[in-house]
Protein backbone atom coordinates (compact mmCIF):
# COMPACT_ATOMS: atom_id res chain seq x y z
CA UNK A 1 0.00 0.00 0.00
CA UNK A 2 2.72 2.87 1.62
CA UNK A 3 6.56 2.22 0.16
CA UNK A 4 9.02 4.54 1.41
CA UNK A 5 12.31 3.53 -0.12
CA UNK A 6 15.71 5.08 0.80
CA UNK A 7 14.11 8.65 2.00
CA UNK A 8 16.33 11.48 2.99
CA UNK A 9 15.56 14.50 4.32
CA UNK A 10 17.96 17.60 5.21
CA UNK A 11 17.18 21.27 5.82
CA UNK A 12 19.73 23.78 5.95
CA UNK A 13 22.50 21.35 6.27
CA UNK A 14 20.33 19.83 9.04
CA UNK A 15 19.29 16.16 8.94
CA UNK A 16 15.95 15.83 9.58
CA UNK A 17 15.46 12.09 7.85
CA UNK A 18 18.28 9.63 6.86
CA UNK A 19 17.92 6.76 4.67
CA UNK A 20 13.93 6.09 6.07
CA UNK A 21 13.09 2.63 3.97
CA UNK A 22 9.46 0.83 5.26
CA UNK A 23 6.41 -0.94 3.70
CA UNK A 24 3.16 -0.56 5.13
CA UNK A 25 0.18 -3.04 3.54
CA UNK A 26 -3.12 -2.62 3.44
CA UNK A 27 -5.05 -3.67 7.03
CA UNK A 28 -1.87 -2.57 9.30
CA UNK A 29 -2.08 -0.58 12.45
CA UNK A 30 1.34 1.17 12.67
CA UNK A 31 2.34 3.34 15.57
CA UNK A 32 4.99 5.69 14.87
CA UNK A 33 6.67 6.63 18.01
CA UNK A 34 10.17 8.73 18.57
CA UNK A 35 11.14 11.71 20.51
CA UNK A 36 10.17 15.32 19.29
CA UNK A 37 12.00 16.21 16.42
CA UNK A 38 12.61 12.83 15.47
CA UNK A 39 11.03 13.80 12.15
CA UNK A 40 7.91 11.68 12.84
CA UNK A 41 5.68 14.19 11.15
CA UNK A 42 7.83 14.85 8.69
CA UNK A 43 7.76 11.42 7.31
CA UNK A 44 4.26 11.63 7.64
CA UNK A 45 3.76 15.18 5.43
CA UNK A 46 5.96 13.55 2.80
CA UNK A 47 3.75 10.42 2.66
CA UNK A 48 0.48 13.13 2.01
CA UNK A 49 2.62 14.23 -0.32
CA UNK A 50 2.27 17.48 1.43
CA UNK A 51 6.15 17.93 1.76
CA UNK A 52 8.70 17.25 -0.86
CA UNK A 53 12.09 14.87 0.39
CA UNK A 54 15.49 15.43 -0.51
CA UNK A 55 16.17 12.10 -1.78
CA UNK A 56 14.16 9.15 -2.49
CA UNK A 57 10.72 7.77 -2.98
CA UNK A 58 7.38 7.36 -1.63
CA UNK A 59 5.29 4.96 -3.49
CA UNK A 60 1.91 4.78 -2.59
CA UNK A 61 -1.46 3.56 -4.66
CA UNK A 62 -2.69 6.18 -6.42
CA UNK A 63 -6.59 4.89 -5.48
CA UNK A 64 -5.97 4.58 -1.71
CA UNK A 65 -8.21 7.42 -0.32
CA UNK A 66 -6.66 8.86 3.10
CA UNK A 67 -8.12 10.94 5.73
CA UNK A 68 -5.35 13.20 7.72
CA UNK A 69 -5.85 14.04 11.63
CA UNK A 70 -2.81 16.91 11.38
CA UNK A 71 -1.13 18.11 15.00
CA UNK A 72 -2.32 21.43 14.70
CA UNK A 73 -4.64 21.82 17.04
CA UNK A 74 -8.06 23.24 16.09
CA UNK A 75 -8.33 25.97 19.04
CA UNK A 76 -5.66 27.88 18.02
CA UNK A 77 -8.09 29.59 15.35
CA UNK A 78 -10.64 30.61 17.75
CA UNK A 79 -12.62 33.12 15.60
CA UNK A 80 -13.05 30.78 13.03
CA UNK A 81 -16.28 31.30 11.91
CA UNK A 82 -17.70 27.81 10.68
CA UNK A 83 -20.06 25.82 13.15
CA UNK A 84 -19.23 21.91 14.29
CA UNK A 85 -21.17 20.75 11.28
CA UNK A 86 -19.98 22.58 7.98
CA UNK A 87 -16.33 21.41 9.59
CA UNK A 88 -17.92 18.16 9.55
CA UNK A 89 -19.43 18.37 6.17
CA UNK A 90 -16.21 19.49 4.71
CA UNK A 91 -15.05 15.75 4.92
CA UNK A 92 -16.76 14.92 2.06
CA UNK A 93 -14.67 18.05 0.10
CA UNK A 94 -13.39 15.07 -2.03
CA UNK A 95 -16.61 14.04 -3.07
CA UNK A 96 -19.02 11.21 -3.33
CA UNK A 97 -21.46 9.11 -4.38
CA UNK A 98 -24.16 9.36 -1.82
CA UNK A 99 -26.52 11.73 -1.75
CA UNK A 100 -27.36 14.77 0.08
CA UNK A 101 -30.10 13.04 2.62
CA UNK A 102 -27.48 10.62 2.80
CA UNK A 103 -24.86 12.61 3.56
CA UNK A 104 -27.32 14.14 6.15
CA UNK A 105 -28.33 11.56 7.87
CA UNK A 106 -23.81 10.37 8.28
CA UNK A 107 -23.55 13.42 9.95
CA UNK A 108 -26.16 13.09 12.47
CA UNK A 109 -25.03 9.52 13.41
CA UNK A 110 -21.36 10.93 13.67
CA UNK A 111 -22.40 13.63 16.03
CA UNK A 112 -24.12 11.21 17.60
CA UNK A 113 -21.23 9.07 18.06
CA UNK A 114 -18.74 11.52 19.22
CA UNK A 115 -21.36 12.83 21.43
CA UNK A 116 -21.52 16.97 19.38
CA UNK A 117 -25.13 16.58 18.66
CA UNK A 118 -25.90 19.28 21.18
CA UNK A 119 -22.98 21.76 19.57
CA UNK A 120 -23.26 20.97 15.74
CA UNK A 121 -24.63 24.41 15.71
CA UNK A 122 -22.25 26.15 17.92
CA UNK A 123 -18.90 27.98 16.44
CA UNK A 124 -16.16 25.72 16.57
CA UNK A 125 -13.35 27.92 17.82
CA UNK A 126 -15.88 28.52 21.06
CA UNK A 127 -15.62 24.45 21.75
CA UNK A 128 -12.39 22.90 24.28
CA UNK A 129 -10.08 21.52 22.92
CA UNK A 130 -11.20 18.11 23.36
CA UNK A 131 -14.14 18.94 21.47
CA UNK A 132 -12.45 20.05 18.49
CA UNK A 133 -10.30 17.09 18.20
CA UNK A 134 -13.47 15.53 18.00
CA UNK A 135 -15.27 17.39 15.58
CA UNK A 136 -11.72 16.65 13.56
CA UNK A 137 -11.69 13.29 14.04
CA UNK A 138 -15.29 12.95 12.96
CA UNK A 139 -14.15 15.00 9.64
CA UNK A 140 -11.57 12.76 8.98
CA UNK A 141 -13.72 9.66 8.99
CA UNK A 142 -17.16 10.93 7.70
CA UNK A 143 -15.93 10.03 4.15
CA UNK A 144 -14.81 6.28 5.14
CA UNK A 145 -11.28 6.40 3.69
CA UNK A 146 -9.29 3.41 3.49
CA UNK A 147 -6.22 4.84 5.38
CA UNK A 148 -6.16 6.79 8.36
CA UNK A 149 -3.35 9.44 9.25
CA UNK A 150 -3.09 10.78 12.27
CA UNK A 151 -0.26 12.72 14.05
CA UNK A 152 -0.71 12.97 17.80
CA UNK A 153 -4.64 13.24 17.88
CA UNK A 154 -5.10 12.36 21.57
CA UNK A 155 -2.62 15.23 23.15
CA UNK A 156 -5.82 17.56 23.84
CA UNK A 157 -7.92 14.58 24.62
CA UNK A 158 -8.74 13.91 28.73
CA UNK A 159 -7.96 9.90 29.93
CA UNK A 160 -11.64 9.13 29.14
CA UNK A 161 -12.01 10.58 25.83
CA UNK A 162 -8.67 8.93 25.04
CA UNK A 163 -9.37 5.50 25.65
CA UNK A 164 -12.77 6.05 23.73
CA UNK A 165 -10.71 6.78 20.88
CA UNK A 166 -8.26 4.27 21.37
CA UNK A 167 -11.09 1.55 21.34
CA UNK A 168 -12.36 3.68 17.95
CA UNK A 169 -9.11 2.97 16.40
CA UNK A 170 -9.10 -0.41 17.10
CA UNK A 171 -12.80 -0.85 15.70
CA UNK A 172 -11.72 0.82 12.54
CA UNK A 173 -9.08 -1.83 12.02
CA UNK A 174 -11.24 -5.02 13.07
CA UNK A 175 -13.22 -3.14 10.05
CA UNK A 176 -10.43 -2.99 7.61
CA UNK A 177 -9.24 0.41 8.10
CA UNK A 178 -5.24 0.77 7.65
CA UNK A 179 -3.90 3.03 10.49
CA UNK A 180 -0.76 5.14 11.23
CA UNK A 181 -0.45 6.95 14.27
CA UNK A 182 1.85 9.42 15.39
CA UNK A 183 2.25 9.40 19.57
CA UNK A 184 4.02 9.47 22.50
CA UNK A 185 1.24 7.34 24.09
CA UNK A 186 3.45 3.71 23.13
CA UNK A 187 1.95 2.22 26.61
CA UNK A 188 -1.81 3.18 25.80
CA UNK A 189 -1.31 1.91 22.30
CA UNK A 190 1.23 -0.47 22.17
CA UNK A 191 -1.43 -3.83 22.57
CA UNK A 192 -3.55 -2.64 19.87
CA UNK A 193 -0.76 -2.01 16.98
CA UNK A 194 0.11 -4.69 14.57
CA UNK A 195 3.49 -2.97 14.43
CA UNK A 196 5.70 -0.11 16.15
CA UNK A 197 8.45 2.18 14.20
CA UNK A 198 10.38 3.39 16.01
CA UNK A 199 12.16 7.01 14.46
CA UNK A 200 14.82 9.11 15.25
CA UNK A 201 16.42 10.82 12.43
CA UNK A 202 16.36 7.19 11.02
CA UNK A 203 14.20 3.89 11.55
CA UNK A 204 16.23 2.37 15.07
CA UNK A 205 12.92 -0.21 15.37
CA UNK A 206 10.24 -2.24 13.55
CA UNK A 207 8.66 -4.63 14.52
CA UNK A 208 5.24 -6.01 17.28
CA UNK A 209 4.83 -4.37 20.79
CA UNK A 210 6.02 -7.34 22.59
CA UNK A 211 9.47 -6.88 20.39
CA UNK A 212 9.36 -2.96 21.10
CA UNK A 213 9.53 -4.04 25.10
CA UNK A 214 12.23 -6.39 24.98
CA UNK A 215 14.32 -4.42 23.35
CA UNK A 216 16.54 -2.63 26.32
CA UNK A 217 17.46 0.50 24.64
CA UNK A 218 13.52 1.39 24.10
CA UNK A 219 12.34 0.17 27.48
CA UNK A 220 13.14 3.87 28.93
CA UNK A 221 11.29 5.57 25.91
CA UNK A 222 8.22 3.72 26.82
CA UNK A 223 8.22 4.90 30.87
CA UNK A 224 9.37 8.38 30.05
CA UNK A 225 6.38 8.99 28.16
CA UNK A 226 3.85 7.13 29.79
CA UNK A 227 4.81 8.89 32.90
CA UNK A 228 4.74 12.34 31.30
CA UNK A 229 0.93 11.13 30.13
CA UNK B 1 -33.10 64.76 2.00
CA UNK B 2 -35.69 65.69 -1.19
CA UNK B 3 -32.68 66.80 -2.71
CA UNK B 4 -30.71 63.19 -2.35
CA UNK B 5 -33.73 60.76 -3.65
CA UNK B 6 -33.38 63.48 -6.76
CA UNK B 7 -29.70 62.76 -7.77
CA UNK B 8 -30.56 59.06 -7.86
CA UNK B 9 -31.98 60.67 -11.43
CA UNK B 10 -29.13 61.69 -12.93
CA UNK B 11 -26.69 58.97 -14.69
CA UNK B 12 -23.86 59.16 -13.15
CA UNK B 13 -25.71 58.23 -9.61
CA UNK B 14 -26.65 55.63 -11.25
CA UNK B 15 -23.67 54.55 -12.64
CA UNK B 16 -22.19 54.95 -9.25
CA UNK B 17 -24.56 52.96 -7.46
CA UNK B 18 -24.58 50.00 -9.55
CA UNK B 19 -20.76 50.33 -10.05
CA UNK B 20 -20.42 50.01 -6.18
CA UNK B 21 -23.01 47.54 -5.13
CA UNK B 22 -20.99 45.59 -7.59
CA UNK B 23 -17.92 45.92 -6.41
CA UNK B 24 -19.11 45.93 -2.63
CA UNK B 25 -20.92 42.36 -3.64
CA UNK B 26 -17.19 41.03 -4.50
CA UNK B 27 -14.69 42.65 -2.45
CA UNK B 28 -17.00 41.36 0.86
CA UNK B 29 -16.84 37.92 -0.61
CA UNK B 30 -13.42 37.36 -1.58
CA UNK B 31 -12.53 39.31 2.10
CA UNK B 32 -14.18 36.66 3.74
CA UNK B 33 -11.31 34.29 2.28
CA UNK B 34 -8.51 36.72 2.23
CA UNK B 35 -9.33 37.81 6.09
CA UNK B 36 -9.48 34.17 7.11
CA UNK B 37 -6.50 32.98 5.54
CA UNK B 38 -4.53 36.45 6.98
CA UNK B 39 -4.08 37.61 3.51
CA UNK B 40 -6.07 40.89 3.64
CA UNK B 41 -3.33 43.13 3.36
CA UNK B 42 -3.05 41.96 -0.75
CA UNK B 43 -5.41 44.81 -0.96
CA UNK B 44 -2.98 47.42 0.45
CA UNK B 45 -0.22 45.58 -1.44
CA UNK B 46 -2.30 45.95 -4.79
CA UNK B 47 -3.11 49.39 -4.29
CA UNK B 48 0.39 50.40 -4.26
CA UNK B 49 0.97 47.89 -7.22
CA UNK B 50 -1.41 50.37 -8.69
CA UNK B 51 0.66 53.48 -8.81
CA UNK B 52 3.48 51.45 -11.13
CA UNK B 53 0.57 50.37 -13.24
CA UNK B 54 -0.30 54.25 -13.89
CA UNK B 55 2.66 55.28 -14.56
CA UNK B 56 3.71 52.94 -17.14
CA UNK B 57 0.24 53.73 -18.49
CA UNK B 58 0.79 57.33 -18.24
CA UNK B 59 4.44 56.33 -19.95
CA UNK B 60 2.89 54.14 -22.82
CA UNK B 61 0.15 56.79 -23.52
CA UNK B 62 -2.42 54.12 -22.90
CA UNK B 63 -4.48 54.83 -19.66
CA UNK B 64 -7.07 52.03 -20.71
CA UNK B 65 -8.12 49.51 -17.93
CA UNK B 66 -5.87 47.09 -19.49
CA UNK B 67 -2.21 47.63 -18.63
CA UNK B 68 -3.07 48.09 -15.31
CA UNK B 69 -5.67 44.90 -14.74
CA UNK B 70 -2.90 42.79 -16.27
CA UNK B 71 -0.19 44.70 -13.97
CA UNK B 72 -2.23 44.41 -10.99
CA UNK B 73 -2.99 40.68 -12.22
CA UNK B 74 0.95 39.67 -12.55
CA UNK B 75 1.81 41.16 -9.39
CA UNK B 76 -0.99 39.18 -7.59
CA UNK B 77 0.51 36.34 -9.06
CA UNK B 78 3.64 36.93 -8.17
CA UNK B 79 2.72 37.41 -4.28
CA UNK B 80 0.92 34.07 -4.47
CA UNK B 81 4.10 32.35 -5.60
CA UNK B 82 6.32 34.23 -2.88
CA UNK B 83 4.17 32.69 -0.46
CA UNK B 84 3.61 29.59 -1.41
CA UNK B 85 4.25 26.74 0.64
CA UNK B 86 4.87 29.12 3.40
CA UNK B 87 8.25 30.03 1.28
CA UNK B 88 7.87 33.79 2.36
CA UNK B 89 5.44 34.96 4.80
CA UNK B 90 1.84 37.06 3.11
CA UNK B 91 2.61 39.90 4.66
CA UNK B 92 6.23 39.78 3.62
CA UNK B 93 5.51 39.09 0.18
CA UNK B 94 2.73 42.07 0.11
CA UNK B 95 4.93 44.41 1.71
CA UNK B 96 8.27 43.71 -0.98
CA UNK B 97 5.52 43.78 -3.84
CA UNK B 98 4.29 46.95 -2.80
CA UNK B 99 7.30 48.82 -1.91
CA UNK B 100 9.02 47.83 -5.07
CA UNK B 101 6.37 48.42 -7.28
CA UNK B 102 5.90 52.15 -5.54
CA UNK B 103 9.33 53.17 -6.20
CA UNK B 104 9.58 51.38 -9.69
CA UNK B 105 6.52 53.74 -10.50
CA UNK B 106 8.53 56.86 -8.96
CA UNK B 107 11.59 56.20 -11.58
CA UNK B 108 9.20 55.64 -14.53
CA UNK B 109 7.10 58.63 -13.57
CA UNK B 110 10.58 60.95 -14.27
CA UNK B 111 10.20 59.76 -17.70
CA UNK B 112 6.67 60.75 -18.65
CA UNK B 113 6.73 64.37 -19.85
CA UNK B 114 3.35 65.52 -18.78
CA UNK B 115 1.33 63.96 -16.15
CA UNK B 116 -2.40 64.20 -16.05
CA UNK B 117 -3.51 62.29 -12.92
CA UNK B 118 -5.94 63.93 -10.21
CA UNK B 119 -3.83 62.93 -7.01
CA UNK B 120 -7.07 63.66 -4.61
CA UNK B 121 -9.02 60.95 -6.64
CA UNK B 122 -6.14 58.67 -7.06
CA UNK B 123 -5.65 58.45 -3.20
CA UNK B 124 -9.37 58.74 -2.44
CA UNK B 125 -11.41 57.58 -5.22
CA UNK B 126 -14.52 59.35 -6.96
CA UNK B 127 -17.37 57.17 -6.89
CA UNK B 128 -19.42 59.48 -9.07
CA UNK B 129 -16.91 59.89 -12.00
CA UNK B 130 -17.03 55.63 -12.63
CA UNK B 131 -17.12 55.38 -16.36
CA UNK B 132 -19.20 53.32 -18.50
CA UNK B 133 -16.86 50.33 -18.72
CA UNK B 134 -16.07 50.26 -14.90
CA UNK B 135 -19.69 49.52 -14.08
CA UNK B 136 -19.29 46.97 -16.62
CA UNK B 137 -16.17 45.72 -15.58
CA UNK B 138 -17.77 45.82 -11.89
CA UNK B 139 -20.77 43.63 -12.89
CA UNK B 140 -18.55 41.61 -14.84
CA UNK B 141 -16.30 40.75 -11.68
CA UNK B 142 -19.28 40.56 -9.69
CA UNK B 143 -20.84 38.14 -11.64
CA UNK B 144 -17.57 35.41 -12.03
CA UNK B 145 -16.91 36.14 -8.38
CA UNK B 146 -20.31 34.74 -7.45
CA UNK B 147 -20.03 31.92 -10.39
CA UNK B 148 -16.56 31.27 -8.90
CA UNK B 149 -18.15 31.06 -5.18
CA UNK B 150 -21.13 28.73 -6.10
CA UNK B 151 -18.94 25.93 -8.23
CA UNK B 152 -15.86 25.93 -5.69
CA UNK B 153 -17.89 27.00 -2.20
CA UNK B 154 -17.15 23.52 -0.53
CA UNK B 155 -13.69 23.31 -1.80
CA UNK B 156 -13.01 26.43 -0.52
CA UNK B 157 -13.87 26.32 2.48
CA UNK B 158 -12.14 23.15 3.09
CA UNK B 159 -8.96 25.04 2.08
CA UNK B 160 -9.76 28.35 4.36
CA UNK B 161 -10.14 26.02 7.57
CA UNK B 162 -7.27 23.90 6.82
CA UNK B 163 -5.21 23.88 3.56
CA UNK B 164 -3.07 21.26 4.66
CA UNK B 165 -6.72 19.08 4.88
CA UNK B 166 -7.68 20.34 1.37
CA UNK B 167 -4.48 19.32 -0.04
CA UNK B 168 -4.53 15.64 0.83
CA UNK B 169 -7.88 15.56 0.06
CA UNK B 170 -7.29 16.51 -3.44
CA UNK B 171 -8.75 19.80 -3.24
CA UNK B 172 -6.94 21.88 -5.95
CA UNK B 173 -5.04 24.22 -3.69
CA UNK B 174 -2.90 26.28 -6.09
CA UNK B 175 -5.70 26.77 -8.51
CA UNK B 176 -8.64 28.25 -5.81
CA UNK B 177 -5.46 30.68 -4.71
CA UNK B 178 -3.90 31.89 -7.69
CA UNK B 179 -7.76 32.38 -8.74
CA UNK B 180 -8.55 33.93 -5.64
CA UNK B 181 -5.93 36.32 -5.97
CA UNK B 182 -6.58 37.22 -9.03
CA UNK B 183 -10.06 38.11 -9.00
CA UNK B 184 -9.34 39.90 -6.17
CA UNK B 185 -6.59 42.19 -8.37
CA UNK B 186 -9.74 42.78 -10.61
CA UNK B 187 -11.59 43.90 -7.96
CA UNK B 188 -9.05 46.24 -6.66
CA UNK B 189 -8.85 48.04 -9.92
CA UNK B 190 -12.53 48.68 -9.95
CA UNK B 191 -12.37 49.40 -5.98
CA UNK B 192 -9.37 52.56 -6.51
CA UNK B 193 -11.83 54.17 -8.44
CA UNK B 194 -14.61 54.09 -5.85
CA UNK B 195 -12.49 54.48 -2.63
CA UNK B 196 -8.86 55.29 -4.12
CA UNK B 197 -5.62 53.26 -3.13
CA UNK B 198 -5.48 53.96 0.71
CA UNK B 199 -9.05 53.11 1.07
CA UNK B 200 -9.23 49.87 -0.58
CA UNK B 201 -8.33 47.14 1.78
CA UNK B 202 -11.53 48.44 3.89
CA UNK B 203 -13.87 46.95 1.44
CA UNK B 204 -12.11 44.09 1.90
CA UNK B 205 -11.17 43.87 5.28
CA UNK B 206 -14.60 45.69 7.28
CA UNK B 207 -17.33 43.33 5.89
CA UNK B 208 -15.95 40.25 7.08
CA UNK B 209 -15.01 41.72 10.61
CA UNK B 210 -18.03 43.22 11.33
CA UNK B 211 -20.11 39.68 10.02
CA UNK B 212 -17.49 37.71 12.55
CA UNK B 213 -18.91 40.14 15.58
CA UNK B 214 -22.05 38.12 15.52
CA UNK B 215 -22.38 35.12 13.24
CA UNK B 216 -21.50 31.19 14.15
CA UNK B 217 -21.43 29.92 10.56
CA UNK B 218 -19.13 30.27 7.73
CA UNK B 219 -22.15 30.63 5.23
CA UNK B 220 -23.32 33.66 7.20
CA UNK B 221 -20.81 35.17 7.43
CA UNK B 222 -20.06 34.98 3.66
CA UNK B 223 -24.12 36.11 3.23
CA UNK B 224 -23.73 39.04 5.96
CA UNK B 225 -20.23 40.30 4.87
CA UNK B 226 -21.89 41.00 1.41
CA UNK B 227 -25.04 42.63 2.54
CA UNK B 228 -23.21 44.53 5.64
CA UNK B 229 -20.93 45.66 2.72
CA UNK B 230 -23.49 47.14 0.23
CA UNK B 231 -25.11 49.10 3.56
CA UNK B 232 -21.72 50.09 4.24
CA UNK B 233 -21.63 51.69 0.68
CA UNK B 234 -24.72 53.18 0.56
CA UNK B 235 -24.86 54.47 3.96
CA UNK B 236 -21.43 56.57 3.37
CA UNK B 237 -22.45 57.04 -0.33
CA UNK B 238 -25.56 58.87 0.82
CA UNK B 239 -23.91 60.85 3.98
CA UNK B 240 -21.54 61.92 1.82
CA UNK B 241 -23.50 63.55 -0.58
CA UNK B 242 -25.95 64.65 2.37
CA UNK B 243 -22.71 66.10 4.10
CA UNK B 244 -20.60 67.08 0.89
CA UNK B 245 -17.98 64.94 2.25
CA UNK B 246 -15.58 62.97 0.07
CA UNK B 247 -17.80 59.18 -1.23
CA UNK B 248 -14.81 57.28 -0.56
CA UNK B 249 -13.66 58.35 3.02
CA UNK B 250 -17.53 58.56 4.46
CA UNK B 251 -17.75 54.67 2.87
CA UNK B 252 -14.70 53.96 5.21
CA UNK B 253 -15.31 55.68 8.05
CA UNK B 254 -19.30 54.85 8.09
CA UNK B 255 -18.33 51.25 7.95
CA UNK B 256 -15.58 52.20 11.17
CA UNK B 257 -18.97 53.15 12.70
CA UNK B 258 -20.44 50.20 11.95
CA UNK B 259 -17.64 47.61 13.07
CA UNK B 260 -17.40 49.76 16.22
CA UNK B 261 -21.57 49.38 17.37
CA UNK B 262 -21.29 45.68 16.98
CA UNK B 263 -17.79 44.97 18.41
CA UNK B 264 -19.80 46.77 21.58
CA UNK B 265 -22.45 45.08 21.45
CA UNK B 266 -20.92 41.97 20.69
CA UNK B 267 -19.10 43.39 24.21
CA UNK B 268 -21.46 43.93 26.10
CA UNK B 269 -23.90 40.72 24.94
CA UNK B 270 -20.68 38.50 25.92
CA UNK B 271 -20.32 40.49 29.53
CA UNK B 272 -24.16 40.34 30.08
CA UNK B 273 -24.15 36.61 29.41
CA UNK B 274 -21.14 35.84 31.97
CA UNK B 275 -22.42 37.98 34.64
CA UNK B 276 -25.54 36.17 34.52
Amino acid sequence: MINVSHVHYVVENQVILHDINFHIHMGEFIALVGSNGAGKSTIIKAILGLKKMTEGVINIDPKTTIGYLSQIVASQNKTFPATVKEVIESGYVRGSKITRKEKEVAIKSILKLFNLLDVSGQKIGLLSGGQQQRVLLARMLISQPQLLILDEPTSSLDPSMRDYFYQLLKDLHKKGSTIILVTHDVASIGELVSRIIYLDQKVLFDGNFKQFCETKELTPFIHTHNHHE
Amino acid sequence: MNNIFELFMYPFVIRAVIAGIALSLSTSLLGTFLVLKRFSLIGDGLAHVSFFAVALSLLLGDTSPFISITVLFLASMIIMKLNESGKMYADAAIGLMGAFSIALGTILIQYVSHVFVNVENYLFGSILLVSQTDVLLSVLVMVTVGVWLFIFYRPLFAMTYEEDFAKVNKVPTVFLNYSLAGLTAISIYVGIQVVGTLLISSLIIFPTVIAMQFTKSFKSTLLYGALISVINLLGGFVFSIGFDWPTGSTIVVFSGLVFAITYVAKWVYTLSNTTR
